[in-house]
Order: structure tokens, then C-alpha cells, then sequence
């Protein structure tokens, strides 16, 4: 603590004006409260998480004390018992449930990948019109682009809510067809807002290229394609990847707009485990989340790794 | 016709300026530049001399005007149609891919078949002196050597023209020098036209056959490097190309041959008539340093004038004279240090020296 504060002192322009002064003057407070603020941030964002991941080896069925290590409830998600109780031969209900989880953990990993790989595909090609060609509207298109990332998720889940009521209105109608929520309307609801996180990664990606670099193809003889193919794909390859994985983790943990998109047999797992909470609650659903945590924590941070790469 | 790599046609270049103004990058510039020449646009920063190249490459289309390339009408032809290749000044090689590959590249997008690729592609390496390179990504290598992987792979393709653009400007002095001699070596070699851009004149005299002078978009003098050098047209090509005193004055009379100048009231002096010179008229008189030597006595055959030596700076091969002359005249002479053993400061500030000069070495300059 002494050494930070000295060095923050040595910060401070000694010979400054009569107005840095005041400010200098008024700084211990301000100092304390700069700290405080990143301590508290940090406990708040992370302590809850901490908690989680602690008790989620808690072997007792109440969460509120702690009784000794176990991975009993990592084990009973994957045989039949354990998220309605510890031990013993797994009830019909108890059954149901560990198969619900992995029902559900299978219904994520199909909507994430095929989102992904639709995402991935229309966000990079955005990505690439937007920061190659010069139109008109472009700066209004750049906004609609950042939309679905600013907009709050309970909005977009209502909007794709209405829109699909309204697509199968229309559908049975006028075609007689009589769609339902499913696979398709998540798969759908979370193309369009991973769309805009892959098409920004990608874009930050082109950007950061010398176009050099293409003129050079050209002037060697590669036509619009050659390029493409030969020089920009593998040069933005990292920011597809990156922007893919973002897309993927995100996919996986969406919760509000999936809510309002998925139909019957369709739950992901992050509606799975609210469905169970309002049960009841066990370290089970810790481990869970636990697990939930750590996966999409390797994802993003291989997906910055992959953004940063050179 | 048939004799010409490259004409300019009465090119210009407008860009939309920030504010959305027009930008003239190029104005109406006429041109012939024939194969086998080692060609220099020389200019500062923003003249337009990048503009000018890229749309021999085709990666700017002219506003007004055409670009022929060996007597054909360039048009709209795509920059990868084009019978020309670049060095980039940021050299532009492709991280991703090995010097070989970056230097295959255009061999393979024409379809030379790949026994052919690995001949020609360790040619160039060779001729560029990289040999055993081949397998090197472009961030394992140092800036001279990226810089003649990018030469391999324009060579490699066998251009009717090379265009380079200030292809040396990120190397150091002396690898630059040393780059200058091999670049004017190789081009003597595949007797492949040159066209060479830069803002460093004695790169440019150094290597051109010829130099074009460029300010604000225009050509303000093309010739040969001598030619820039001794007979700058303009007021700007002397300054800018070299060191140069300037003299101004009026024209007292025209003898023919010579010109008198009377450089304000002061002294009179001659130096060649040049084209388009007036009686009476405003003209300065351009004398390079090294044409001026400091001495202690009048010489015949020489103008002389008299004046008082402010300044002596020693730059180890010259040193450097300021000298007030007659009238209020500064002028700088450089006399280079021949002998060792004469004392430097021959003349010490204050000295009362007389300042002597060739009459032919002087050139009137009107504009
Ligand atoms: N793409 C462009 N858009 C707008 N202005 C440009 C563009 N390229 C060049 N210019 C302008 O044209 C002028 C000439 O530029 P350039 O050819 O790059 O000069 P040089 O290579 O001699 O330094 C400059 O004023 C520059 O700002
Ligand atoms: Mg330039």
C-alpha cells in the first residue's frame, strides 16, 4: 500500500499551477476513492462467482456452510441423481432431471454451432463491404450494426417474440403452414445478434491491415477473388476465429433472448437450470454454472488471444 | 511510339479533400519515359509523385488524361492486367507466407508451371543476393533483406516497367547508399525501365538517367541528373535540389552570349544568357558553394567581389564560409580540405576576403 501511494505522490507534477495544487490537496480522499471503487468492483463481480465455484465442492446439501470437499455433485450430473438430491438410487424424477441437463446441454451446442457457423459467415462478409467499399448509408449501416450489441437483451428477445408471432401469422395464412417455436427461431434470434459482435471483430481485424497488402496481389497479377482467397482470408483468419468463438460463447450463455424464442424440447441448458432453481436449489446447479463459467471463460480468452494475434 | 514504356497523356488527378474540396494531386502532367531508363520523380512530401505512380499501376484511376504502357491505352484496365509491378515503401510482403511463396506468388497467379517457379524464383533470390532465404518468414528477416524480397518478387514476374516507390526510405543511411549502387546495378542488368520515386535528391542524382522535378503537381524540370544539377530552370529546382546562394537582381544589358546583371546597385556581374531573359528584368542569380572560393587576392578570370567572412564551419571533407559580400549580400562557399597540413581557419570570422567565382557557373533563373 505505502509503495503505491508513493508512487502515485510521484505522479503529480510538483511544479504545477496554484489550480493542480488544490487538486493535489484534495487527493487523499480522492486516492481512497479510486481504490475503493476497483476493490469494490472486483468483489462485487467476482465474489458471487467465487462463492459459486467454492460451494459447488461444498459437500453438504445446503450452500450456506461449508462441510468439506466433494465432486460428488460434478459426478451426479452425469449419472441419474443428484440435482434434486445427494446420494442413493436416483428417483424417476431424479432421472429426468440429469437427463434434462444434458438434453439441454445437447440443444445448446446445436444452436450455438450452427449460429456460430451462419454468424461467422455473414458477419465476416459485412465486415469485409463494410471496410472495403465505399457507399452511401454507410454510416447509417454502421449504426444498425452496433444496435443489436447496445439494445438490452429483454428488448431484442421481444422484438424476435413478435416477429415470429407475427412470421407465423402470416405463414399460416397465406401458405397454411403452421410453424411453431423451435430450433429454427433461436438458431434465428441469436444469428441476428451475433452477426454484429463477429462483424465488428472482423472489421477491427481489416482495418488493421495495410491495404498494401492487397494492391500487392493485384499489381502480382490475383484477381478480386485470388486475393481474397490468397492474402486477406488467412491474414483476418484470427479475427474470424476469435469473433466465431465470441459468437459461440455468447450463443451458449444466452439466457433472456433464448426465454422468448425457444419452444417445447427446445430448452438450452441456461433455461434448463432456471426452470430447476425455481425448484429448488442444490450444489448441483453450482456445479453446473461452475462448469458453465469455465467454459465460456477458455472461449472468450481464446478468442482474445486469437483477436490479438499478428 | 513503339520505343516508349511509359506516356502520360495530359494526366490529372483530383481527390476529394476532407472538407470536400478538390484536392489536385496531379496537374495536366505530359510525359514519355523510354524502355531501358532508370527514371526519378523527385519532389517533396505531397507533391504528388505516389499519386503519379499509382496510377501507372492502376491503383488510381486518372481523373482527365490517359496512361499508355508500351503503346497501349491502360483505359480502365485493372491494376492486375497491368504489364508493371511495385515495390512498396512499406515493402507489403505477405506475413502469412515464407519469401519463397511471397516471391511465387505472381508466377503462380500466371500460371507458370512449378518446376519454372522454382528456377525463376531462385534467380531472383539470387539476383537480389538471398539466396537460402527461401524458407524465412518476412518478420524473420531485417529491413534490408525484406526490402529485396520485395524487389525479388517484382522482378521474379519480368514487368516491362518497375515502379518503386521510395523503396529505400526505411533503411539507414549507409545500407541505403550501398542499396542505391545495387539498385542501378540490377536495373542495368535486366534492362528493365525503372520509375523511381523519391524526396532525397542525391538518391535521385545518384541513379536516375533522368529526373523529373515535380512541385504541387507539375513536372518543373526533366533532365538528366547534371542537367538538374548545373541548369535548374526554376528559382524552386535550385533550391530544392542542393544547396544554392541566390542573387537578386535586374538585367543591366544582354551581350549575346552573356548577360550583365546588376545585383542591387552593389556590383555587376555576367553569367550565361538564358532563353526567354528580358533587358530590365527581375531575375536572380543562382551560384552554387562548391563554384565559390574565399581568397586573399583578386584573380583575372574570375568575378571577384568583396566582402567579410561572418561564419566558418568545418564539416571535415569542406568547410564552410559564410560571407557577407558588398552591399549586403550573404553567400555560403564550401572549399573542400585538400590538404591536411594548411591551417583550416584560414580566414577567421572578420576576415576581410574576397569572394571569387567562374562567370560561367552562375545561372540567371527568371522564375
Ligand atoms: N486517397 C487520397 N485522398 C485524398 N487526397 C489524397 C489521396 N492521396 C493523395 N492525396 C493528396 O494528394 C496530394 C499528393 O499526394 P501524394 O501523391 O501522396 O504525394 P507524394 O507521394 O509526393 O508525397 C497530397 O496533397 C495528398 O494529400
Ligand atoms: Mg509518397
Amino acid at each position: 500500500m505505502t509503495t503505491l501511494e508513493q508512487n502515485q505522490e510521484l505522479a503529480i507534477p510538483r511544479s504545477a499551477g496554484p489550480k493542480r495544487q488544490r487538486e493535489a490537496g484534495g487527493l487523499p480522499f480522492g486516492r481512497w476513492a479510486i481504490h475503493a471503487e476497483v476493490i469494490f468492483t472486483y468483489i462485487f463481480l467476482y465474489a458471487p462467482i467465487i462463492i459459486l465455484i467454492v460451494f459447488s465442492f461444498n459437500d453438504a446439501r445446503s450452500s450456506a456452510t461449508w462441510q468439506g470437499f466433494t465432486l460428488d455433485w460434478y459426478k451426479s450430473l452425469l449419472q441419474g441423481g443428484g440435482v434434486l438430491g445427494l446420494g442413493g438410487v436416483a428417483t424417476e424424477g431424479q432421472q429426468f432431471a440429469a437427463q434434462g441437463i444434458l438434453f439441454s446441454f445437447r440443444n445448446s451446442v446445436i444452436v450455438a454451432s450452427i449460429s456460430t457457423m451462419i454468424a461467422t459467415t455473414l458477419g465476416t462478409l459485412i465486415a469485409i463491404g463494410m471496410e472495403r467499399f465505399k457507399f452511401r448509408l454507410r454510416g447509417i449501416l454502421d449504426i444498425v450494426l452496433y444496435l443489436p450489441i447496445i439494445i438490452p437483451d429483454i428488448t431484442m428477445g421481444i422484438a424476435m417474440a413478435v416477429f415470429f408471432n407475427l412470421g407465423f401469422k402470416v405463414l399460416s395464412v397465406v401458405f397454411g403452414i403452421n410453424a411453431v417455436l423451435g430450433f429454427p427461431t433461436i438458431i434465428i434470434s441469436h444469428v441476428a445478434f451475433n452477426i454484429s459482435f463477429v462483424a465488428v471483430v472482423v472489421r477491427a481485424r481489416l482495418a488493421g491491415m495495410d491495404p498494401a497488402l492487397e494492391e500487392a496481389a493485384a499489381d502480382s497479377g490475383a484477381n478480386e477473388w485470388q486475393t481474397f482467397k490468397r492474402v486477406v482470408l488467412p491474414l483476418i483468419m484470427p479475427g474470424i476465429l476469435g469473433g466465431a468463438l465470441l459468437a459461440f460463447t455468447l450463443s451458449l450463455d444466452d439466457f433472456v433472448i433464448t426465454f422468448f424464442t425457444a419452444g417445447i424440447g427446445t430448452s438450452t441448458l441456461p433455461l434448463f437450470v432456471y426452470g430447476m432453481i425455481k425448484f429448488t436449489v442444490t450444489p448441483a446447479i453450482n456445479a453446473i454454472s461452475t462448469l458453465m463459467v469455465i467454459a465460456s471463460m477458455v472461449l472468450v480468452i481464446t478468442s482474445l488471444v486469437l483477436q490479438n494475434k499478428r | 511510339m513503339n520505343d516508349l514504356a511509359i506516356q502520360l497523356i495530359d494526366v490529372t488527378k483530383r481527390f476529394q479533400g476532407p472538407g470536400g474540396e478538390d484536392v489536385l494531386a496531379v496537374d495536366h502532367m505530359h510525359l514519355d519515359i523510354p524502355h531501358g531508363e532508370f527514371f526519378s520523380f523527385l519532389g517533396p512530401s505531397g507533391c504528388g509523385k505516389t499519386t503519379t505512380l499509382r496510377m501507372i499501376a492502376g491503383f488510381e484511376m486518372p481523373s482527365e488524361g490517359q496512361i499508355v504502357i508500351r503503346g497501349e491505352s491502360m483505359g480502365h484496365i485493372p491494376a492486375f492486367k497491368r504489364p508493371v509491378n511495385t515495390v512498396f515503401q512499406s515493402y507489403a510482403l505477405w506475413p502469412h507466407m515464407t519469401v519463397f511463396q511471397n516471391v511465387a506468388f505472381g508466377l503462380e497467379m500466371a500460371k507458370v508451371s512449378t518446376s519454372e517457379i522454382k528456377i525463376r524464383v531462385a534467380e531472383a533470390l539470387e539476383l537480389v543476393q538471398l539466396e537460402g532465404f527461401d524458407g524465412r518468414k518476412p518478420d524473420q528477416l531485417s529491413g534490408g533483406q525484406q526490402q529485396r524480397v520485395a524487389l525479388a518478387r517484382a522482378l521474379v514476374q519480368k514487368p516491362a516497367v518497375l515502379l518503386l516507390d521510395e523503396p529505400l526510405g526505411a533503411l539507414d543511411l549507409k545500407l541505403r547508399k550501398q542499396m542505391q549502387l545495387e539498385l542501378k546495378h540490377m536495373q542495368e542488368q535486366v534492362g528493365i525501365t525503372f520509375i523511381y520515386v523519391t524526396h532525397d535528391q542525391e538518391e535521385a542524382l545518384t541513379m536516375s538517367d533522368r529526373i523529373a522535378v515535380m512541385h504541387k503537381g507539375r513536372i518543373q524540370q526533366l533532365g538528366g541528373p547534371e542537367e538538374i544539377y548545373e541548369r535548374p530552370a526554376t528559382r524552386y529546382v535550385a533550391d530544392f535540389i542542393g544547396e544554392t546562394n541566390f542573387l537578386e537582381g535586374r538585367v543591366a544589358s544582354l551581350q549575346g552570349e552573356w548577360t550583365e546583371v546588376n545585383i542591387g546597385d552593389a556590383f555587376l556581374l555576367h553569367a550565361p544568357t538564358v532563353e526567354g531573359v528580358t533587358n530590365g528584368q527581375e531575375v536572380a542569380v543562382a551560384l552554387r558553394p562548391e563554384k565559390l572560393t574565399v581568397q586573399a587576392e583578386v584573380e583575372p578570370n574570375l568575378h571577384c567581389i568583396s566582402g567579410t567572412v561572418e561564419e566558418v564551419v568545418y564539416i571535415g571533407t569542406d568547410t564552410r564560409y559564410i560571407v557577407n559580400l558588398l552591399g549586403d549580400h550573404r553567400v555560403v562557399s564550401r572549399m573542400q580540405n585538400l590538404s591536411s597540413s594548411k591551417k583550416l581557419t584560414h580566414y577567421p570570422p572578420g576576415s576581410e576576403v574576397i569572394v571569387g567565382w567562374e562567370p560561367s557557373s552562375g545561372r540567371i533563373l527568371t522564375e
